[in-house]
Formats: structure tokens, sequence, C-alpha cells
């Protein structure tokens, strides 16, 4: 009987001393991001898969959303908000969806890692694998020939329009700036709206970039010359024609588009898959105008690494290359609308086939030659917010454009200096 | 006890003359002129020390143009531009000198010493012109806007953006050992980017702010703003209305934009509070 105790004592004290060996093994990652709806259950379906074929590896996902958007802002700004002060903390989470102007203060305050640190491990991504991303994305995420974030939600701006208005009224897609301003202008006549669209500084951007223009240049605005005044002077003519029926700028564009309020309307290729569900009218997804030249702002987000533990990178890292490998990145694309970040994407028989079911999304693809990325400087998000509001002022005649643009880059410009 | 009541009445006396001077003499040195817009009187000028000036609002007004306050440059700004000269406040009128509306608008105006009149019209009457204290002002004979109907006897009026300034806002400064933040200006307003109070019993305070770090580390998290009103009540800002967009600030940088809150009509905003995680909250007195 003695002996069986001492046996059992024995067995004990081996289970309870070997016991945190084993669970120490486990290691636990936060992720944060902004999705909801059909991309928060892909995001919770690939990691869900993830921890199947990694064991030793916990993820726990959290979507941030807004509990009131005119209090909070939208999904991202509490997603930046959080990190920020998670950040100031010691909260933040291992990894986390990042703009490339955050990623540029987190980079200056070394809050992330760049992918090179995993470069002498067996995980470091290979020479082939940095070459698969689409350079237009690869090159937003890296700074100084460093990546520091990989491409994840990525998107472009696309026009949507209505076909049953067009052929109402004898429209064809436009082509150029010039013809939708025309077929706007003409569709107004018939009292139905021409294009309709969200009155923020992606309608400007559209039309400066696509003339050879740029926000800023040398760390110094420069959207108040000529092609800027020229941009805002475009959605402010519209804005002014037909009863203001040409252009009319709403927060609630996208559902008067869906409700069939009006022939075009401006959103990024990842609202493709919302059309197709929600659509009761024929549809169709075409390229952006051109104006001198062609070119198509970028939207959506990449992945960085906060962790500051050396095993909590080693996972953050393992659950970046798992999400944006070509199968993954083919299934969030497939299911969600937002683009291939791999060419391997792209080219895989899965998502070719899938192209040919539905042609729209192929659109966004072709834009990405023309693609541009808005400037990644800290204070661009400001920047933003005078730009919109300078828009708002002019479309709304509250403002002449060159003085509401005038006064945009006079604040910018203290801005770019200022925020450092 | 005679020599105290002889101080006591002295010194009544002394100040009583002092005060009657300051408010006899000191008013009567400024000499007034009328103001035309067009044919129309639109209100009374001041002349000081050898300047023209005219009252800001009524001029701006009866012509059409914009006029509202830039927090940042802290100037007056008429019709999108920034007047250079300097505004004076004279029994709680604003005044500019006469020749800056000019020079905002491109509308002609001319000082009439003979008829003591500023005029602001289509063209300039080069005959009118009379050299005030040996400087007469360049003129721009710009047109002014057909839709103002200068000419007629009714002057129309178009409300300019963000409403008309009652006075420049007075910047309000407060401090701790790591930040600095300057209100520059408050407006009430019943719209946001075309976005309205939820009850109609609210009204919009927008707060224009700067925040700069006075420290000599970098500030991750910079804080969250708060307004409290004259009945003690805090209030949250409403971020989806404004640009105030958290930055990381290194020694010595700063951010600025707007932040709106939604109050009751019956209050006034009374401080605004920063609030972050590693000091007791900065209090800034709005009133």
């Amino acid at each position: 009987m003695r002996k069986l105790f001492t046996f059992l004592f024995c067995m004990c004290m081996i289970f309870f001393t070997a016991m945190p060996i084993f669970s120490a093994e486990k290691v636990t990652i936060e992720l944060w991001h902004a999705m909801r709806g059909e991309k928060k259950e892909v995001i919770d379906d690939l990691t869900a898969k993830f921890m199947k074929e990694n064991p030793d590896i916990i993820v726990k996902s959290k979507a941030i959303s807004t509990p009131d958007l005119r209090l909070y802002g939208n999904n991202y700004s509490c997603l930046y908000r959080q990190l920020i002060q998670g950040l100031a903390e010691g909260k933040q989470p291992d990894i986390s969806q990042v703009y490339e102007n955050w990623t540029t203060q987190f980079v200056e305050i070394n809050a992330i890692t760049p992918f090179s640190h995993f470069d002498n491990t067996p995980y470091a991504m290979s020479a082939a694998d940095k070459k698969d991303f689409i350079p237009l994305f690869k090159d937003a995420c890296s700074y100084n020939g460093v990546m520091w974030t990989a491409p994840f939600n990525k998107s472009v701006f696309v026009l949507y329009y209505n076909k049953d208005i067009l052929d109402k009224n004898g429209v064809k897609v436009p082509k150029t700036w010039k013809e939708l301003k025309e077929a706007a202008i003409k569709i107004s006549q018939s009292d139905t709206y021409g294009i309709i669209y969200t009155p923020v500084v992606d309608a400007i951007g559209h039309l400066i970039y696509s003339n050879n223009g740029a926000f800023i240049k040398d760390n110094k605005p420069v959207f108040n010359d000529k092609i800027g005044l020229d941009a805002l002077q475009y959605w402010t003519e519209l804005a002014n024609t037909g009863n203001g029926k040409a252009g009319k700028p709403t927060f609630n564009s996208y559902k008067e588009f869906l409700d069939g309020n009006a022939a075009f309307t401006i959103e990024t290729s990842a609202r493709i898959t919302d059309v197709k569900n929600k659509c009761k009218f024929n549809y169709g997804i075409a390229m952006l105008p051109s104006g001198n030249s062609r070119a198509v702002q970028c939207a959506g987000t990449n992945l960085a690494i906060f962790s500051k533990d050396e095993a909590k990178k080693l996972a953050s890292w393992k659950l970046i290359k798992y999400l944006t490998n070509t199968e993954n990145n083919a299934e969030l694309a497939m299911k969600t609308g937002y683009l291939p970040v791999r060419y391997s994407t792209y080219n895989s028989p899965t998502y070719k086939k899938y192209l040919e079911k539905y042609p729209g999304y192929k659109v966004g693809m072709d834009e990405l030659k023309f693609g541009v990325t808005q400037p990644r400087t800290a204070a661009w998000e400001s920047i933003r917010g005078l730009l919109s509001d300078a828009l708002f002022d002019a479309v709304s005649n509250e403002e002449e454009p060159e003085n509401a643009l005038n006064r945009a880059a006079e604040i910018s410009e203290e801005l770019l200096k200022g925020v450092k | 006890m005679s020599k105290i009541f002889y101080k006591a009445t002295f010194l009544t006396l002394y100040l009583g003359i002092s005060i009657f001077l300051f408010y006899t003499l000191g008013y009567a040195e400024i000499k007034t002129v009328n103001v035309i817009v067009g044919n129309n009187s639109v209100g009374t000028g001041i002349i000081n020390k050898g300047t023209v000036y005219v009252p800001v609002h009524s001029v701006t007004n009866a012509l059409g143009k914009s006029c509202k306050w830039n927090p940042e440059k802290k100037r007056i700004v008429i019709n999108g531009k920034n007047v250079a000269g300097k505004a004076i406040r004279y029994r709680q009128v604003i005044y500019i000198p006469y020749y800056e509306i000019a020079n905002c608008t491109g509308i002609s105006s001319i000082y009439d010493g003979k008829n003591n009149s500023v005029i602001y019209s289509y063209e300039a009457n080069a005959s009118n012109i009379v050299s005030f204290m040996g400087n007469t002002k360049a003129i721009k004979t710009a047109s002014i806007p057909k839709s103002s109907n200068i000419n007629s006897n009714t002057v129309a009026v178009v409300p300019p953006k963000g409403g008309f300034i009652d006075e420049p806002f007075i910047p309000v400064i407060g401090e701790n050992d790591v930040f600095k933040v300057a209100v520059t200006n408050v407006e009430n307003k019943d719209q946001v980017k075309a976005q309205s109070v939820s009850n109609p019993s609210n009204k919009f305070v927008i707060v224009h702010l700067s925040q700069q770090n006075v420290s000599d580390e970098v500030q991750i998290y910079t804080g969250k703003f708060a307004l409290m009103d004259n009945k003690q009540r805090i209030y949250e800002y409403s971020e989806g209305v404004s640009n105030f967009w958290l930055v990381v600030l290194r020694p010595g940088g700063s951010n600025f934009g707007y932040i709106v809150f939604e109050i009751p009509k019956d209050s006034e905003p009374s401080k605004l509070i920063l609030s972050t995680t590693s000091r007791p909250p900065l209090a800034l007195n709005l009133k």
C-alpha cells in the first residue's frame, strides 16, 4: 500500500512538473481587424483553419466595430484609436490591419516588426514569395526596401453603372471624365440622377491622379494647383447642372445607387459582391474614366506585427503568411470581392474559373497597372478631412472652389510641418 | 482726521476726472464716416489714427461676400482671402481698413473725403477720390456680381459660410508638462457637413484647437477631449463629423483641427477638458 502511494505521488509530481513545459509550447496571439458581416466570417474561418493546422498557436480574433458612426467614426477610426491607445498602455494586439499612413507612424516609433526580422529563420519569406506579391501592393507595404506589412484586403475604385438607365437614355459607358460628365448631364434631363457620389477626398483624387497631378509633393500640398482646381470644379459644375441632378454628392450614395436612383456611382471594387447580391436592376462595372492619363486610387489595409515577445512575433508571422498565401488569398478574394494580392492567386485555376463566372471582378485587376497609393504621411488623415470639407463646401456652393482649396492647402502646409 | 478727509476727496476727484476724460476725450478722437454700398447707406465707419475703418459685417453682408474668422492664421477671412490689415473693435463692432474689402473681393472702393463717405461701387470714379492724410489707397475696378443688385433699392444678402462672426474669438491656452492646448475658435451651428443635430433642442459646438507636445518624449496617445457646459455636464465629441485625427506627436510636434460637440441649445460651453492616461485632466476655460 505504501509503495502504491509513493508511486502515485511520484507520478503526480512528474505530471505537474511537466505540465507547464507542455503548455508553454502554446502561444496565444491577438488579431485586431475592422471587418464585419461576411468579411468577418471569412477571417474567422481562416483563423480557425490556421489553428487546426498549427495546434501550438491560439488566435484570438477581435473585430472592432463602431457603436455609433457619428459619435465614434467608422470601424477603421475605432481600430486606429484603440491601436494608438493600446500602444501607449502596452496593450496592443499582436497583429492588426493598418493603412499606409498609420504604418509611417508605427515604423517611426518602432511599434511594428519588419518582415526581415525572420530572414534568418526557417520561416523566412523566399525571394519567389516576395516577387509573387503584386508590385503596387508590395511597394505600399515597404519603406526603404524593407517590407513592414503584408497586403491583405485591397481594392481599387471602379465605376458602377445602372444598365437600365443607360439603355433608356441611349448613353454608352463613358471612358473619359469628359464623357462621364456629358452622360450624367444627359441623364439628368430625364429627371434621374446622373452620378451620385460620396463627397470625400477620393472624388477629387480620381481626377487629380488621372490628370498627372498629386496631393502632396516634397512634403508640401500641391492639390490647389490648376489640376486640383479643375478636379474640384468638375464636381461643382455637375452639382450645379440639371437642378443638381447631374452630380449628386451625398453620404448615402451607395444605398441610393442600389435603390436605382442614379445612373453611375464610384465605389471600391470591394463592393462588387455586395452589389451582386443586392442589386435589383441590371448593373455593370467599368474601369474608372481616364483624364490625360489613367490612374486609379487603391484602398484597403495591410497586416502588421505589433508583438514584443519573440514567440508571439513568430506565431504572428506564421499567421500573416498563412492568411496571405495563394490558397487563402483566393478564398478571401472570392468570398469578399477584395482583389488578389498575389500573381499566383490571380493565375490560379480556382480564381480564373471564378472570373469566368463573374467577369465584373476582372475590372479591378485590369486597373491595377494604373494603381496609385494616396500619400503615406502621418498628417494625411487630417488633410483628407480638410480636402473633404473643401469638396463639400464647393459642391454645396458654400464657398468658391479656389478659395476652398487654398484654405485647405494653407492649413495642410501647417499640418505637414507640425505633425512630426 | 481732516487730512484723511482731504486725501480721500482729492483721490475721488482725481479718479472721477480721469474716468470722465478717458470716456470723453478718448471717444472724441473717433471721427465717423458714412459707408455706402451702391446707393445704400449700410452703416458708419470710423477714422482712427489716420486710417478709415468700416464695419466688416455690415459691408460684406451688403456686398454678398462671406466673412469669417480663420483661427489658425488669426485673421478675418473675406471671400476666402485673409485680411492683411489689423482689425479693431469699437463698441462691440469689428472694423477693418476700408480698402481691405476691395483687396479681398476685387470690388471698387473709394474714400470720398469731401462727402465724408466710403463708397463701394461698380466702378471707381477718379474724380471722387480725395487723398486722405496724403495717402490714397490703390483701388481695384472689378465689378460687383450682378446677383448682389447693388444698384437697386434692395440689397441682396447672401448668408456667408459659417455665419458672421460676432467678434474674433480670443484664443485660450492651457498647458501642463506634456501638452499645450490652444482653442482658437468656438462656433455654434445647427448643421455640420449636412448633418443636423440629433435632437431639435440641441446645437453643435465646434471647437477649433491645436495640441502641441511640449515634453521631451514621444507622445503616442495624445488623449481625448471632452466639453463641460455651464451646467457641469460633460459631452464626448462626435468623431464622425469632426476633423481632429489622433497622431503620434514627437517633441515639439503639433496637431490641429476641429472637434464637434452636440449640446442642448440652452447651455453654453464652459470648459474643454483633455484627459490623458498619464496626467490629471487639463481644463481650458472657454467663457
